[in-house]
């Protein structure tokens, strides 16, 4: 393909020397390249910095320029009068006893009139207090002795039920067992035994089972179970 | 050697506005700072507080300014107070002092602005 003569065939960037061979001689330098490191070759100038932000006021009109001028002259002649009336002012107002000195001896008067009555507002305060402070300790008083005296009343209905039991009691001791009626009592019991291991039917018949003996002969039989229902007894 | 000075009464005060507000929430005092030479660099330094200033508009479209105009008087007849520009146009609009001419001027260039914009807005038939 190379041996032909003509040339469009070529890429952009290559040139044909012979009849058979070609070089690239447009290189592609440039192409991925970062831009160097500050300092090191090629050497670049170091990049702009923005320390900080400069205001550029807007121009002013060329017919607002000259406005201006003159309106600045007179407002500052004004204003220096004014400043020259304003002391006058003051000074009147000095001679007439409204000025500063007179304000402060005002304030100096009126502060002192209401610490005079700040001072008598907290006596009689005071005195109000000491009122409120009596009327509760009477109140209290009262209280606290009302507390005693349902206290007292309390402890006296005590001790008359406890008498009451106690006495009660007593009564009932002429039946307890002491060493003196041991012997006794035991052979009391023994005569009337009591057994308590009954059941009742709905008519409140006594159902014992087994039937108590007053002399156990032989051993005691031994209980597996109880019956409570006794008319199932002639089925078991 | 180092000498105290009452900041009160020495030199010439001057009246500002101090920005106070916070974070999108301008709002201005006007102070009066001591003598350039002793500097209006902290809070601290401020004399005393003459007025209040809020820059953004209110429900009403309103632009609110309180003054305490005893006491500007006193800085500025007996004192000799150097007053700010942005408190000289607050004071002529308040009508304490004469219209500031940049008051004037700003006035006039608004005006032709809404002008402008008028004719430009009209339908062309």
């Amino acid at each position: 393909m190379l041996n032909t003569p003509s040339t469009s065939f070529l890429r952009k960037g290559w040139t044909q020397i012979g009849q058979s061979t070609s070089i690239l001689v447009d290189t592609t330098r440039g192409m991925g390249r970062k831009p160097p490191k500050q300092g090191k070759p090629p050497i670049l100038p170091p990049s702009k910095k923005v320390l900080y932000h400069v205001v550029h006021p807007k121009w002013e009109k060329p017919e607002n320029v000259k406005e201006l001028l003159w309106r600045r002259f007179t407002y500052n002649n004004a204003i220096a009068s004014i400043r020259q009336l304003y002391i006058q002012e003051s000074i009147s107002r000095a001679a007439t006893g409204q000025g500063l000195e007179a304000m402060k001896e005002e304030e100096a008067k009126e502060l002192n009139l209401l610490i005079i009555a700040n001072n008598e507002r907290n006596l009689q305060k005071a005195k109000e207090r000491e009122v409120q402070k009596m009327e509760k300790w009477k109140e209290t008083r009262q209280e606290v002795l009302w507390e005693i005296q349902s206290t007292v009343d309390a402890q006296a209905e005590t001790a008359a039920r406890s008498e009451l039991e106690v006495r009660t009691v007593i009564n009932r001791s002429s039946d307890f067992v002491s060493k003196e009626n041991l012997e006794k009592k035991i052979l009391e019991a023994l005569e009337t035994p009591k057994v308590y291991d009954f059941a009742i039917d709905k008519a409140g018949a006594k159902l014992e089972s087994p039937t108590p003996v007053k002399y156990q002969e032989g051993t005691p039989t031994v209980q597996k179970t109880r019956l409570y229902d006794q008319t199932f007894a002639d089925r078991v | 050697m180092r000498q105290f000075i009452d900041p009160r009464l020495f030199g010439r005060p001057s009246i500002g506005l101090a920005l106070f507000g916070c974070k999108n929430r301008p709002f201005y005092q006007i102070c009066v700072f001591p003598d350039k030479a002793l500097g209006r660099r902290y809070e601290g330094s401020i004399i005393e507080q003459v007025g209040s200033f809020d820059p953004l508009p209110n429900n009403h479209n309103e632009k609110l300014v309180a003054l305490n105009i005893g006491r500007i008087k006193h800085w500025i007849g007996e004192r000799k107070a150097h007053v700010s520009v942005p408190v000289l146009e607050l004071l002529g609009l308040s009508g304490l002092l004469p219209i500031h001419p940049k008051t004037y001027i700003r006035a006039r260039e608004r005006t032709l602005e809404s002008q402008t914009k008028e004719v430009q807005e009209q339908p062309k038939d």
